[in-house]
């Protein structure tokens, strides 16, 4: 009975983490960073080229 | 996602600007590196100006000789 309710436990979605956070919650902050992260590799590319065009650097 | 329960056991007001923040000292870091270890940069930044004065002050000739008469005499 104790195993039981310890899988579920385990398995509860709903579990609010000792962050205050459930998996789903957490799952969504990591979505949003990895969006921002990608979106500043993608304006630091585009920097880096137009430094690389228009500037002495690696020339 | 990969890693999307980290926000579970991390504090995301301590993990996500400590995040930010490595990026920032690092790039913070290369940049300076390359400013201090390169002669280019600051020649790049001061743009068509420092050209002009460079090249002004080797080629242009020689227009007028300033004198000190002494009138002590």
């Amino acid at each position: 009975m104790h195993v039981i309710q310890g899988v579920d436990a385990m398995s509860d979605k709903d579990k609010v983490w000792p962050t205050g956070l459930t998996e789903a919650e957490s799952e969504e902050i990591h979505r949003h960073l990895i969006q921002g992260t990608q979106i500043f590799g993608m304006i630091a590319a585009l920097a880096h080229l137009l430094a690389y065009v228009y500037s002495p650097w690696l020339h | 996602m990969i890693y999307g329960k980290i926000w579970c056991v991390v504090k995301p007001s301590v993990g996500i600007p400590i995040i930010i923040g490595a990026v920032a000292v690092a790039s913070f870091s290369v940049h300076l590196a390359l400013t201090i270890n390169t002669t280019w940069v600051k020649g790049f930044l001061n743009g068509g100006a420092g050209k002009v004065a460079a090249i002004s002050n080797e080629t242009t000739p020689q227009v007028a000789v300033l004198t000190v008469q002494d009138v002590r005499k």
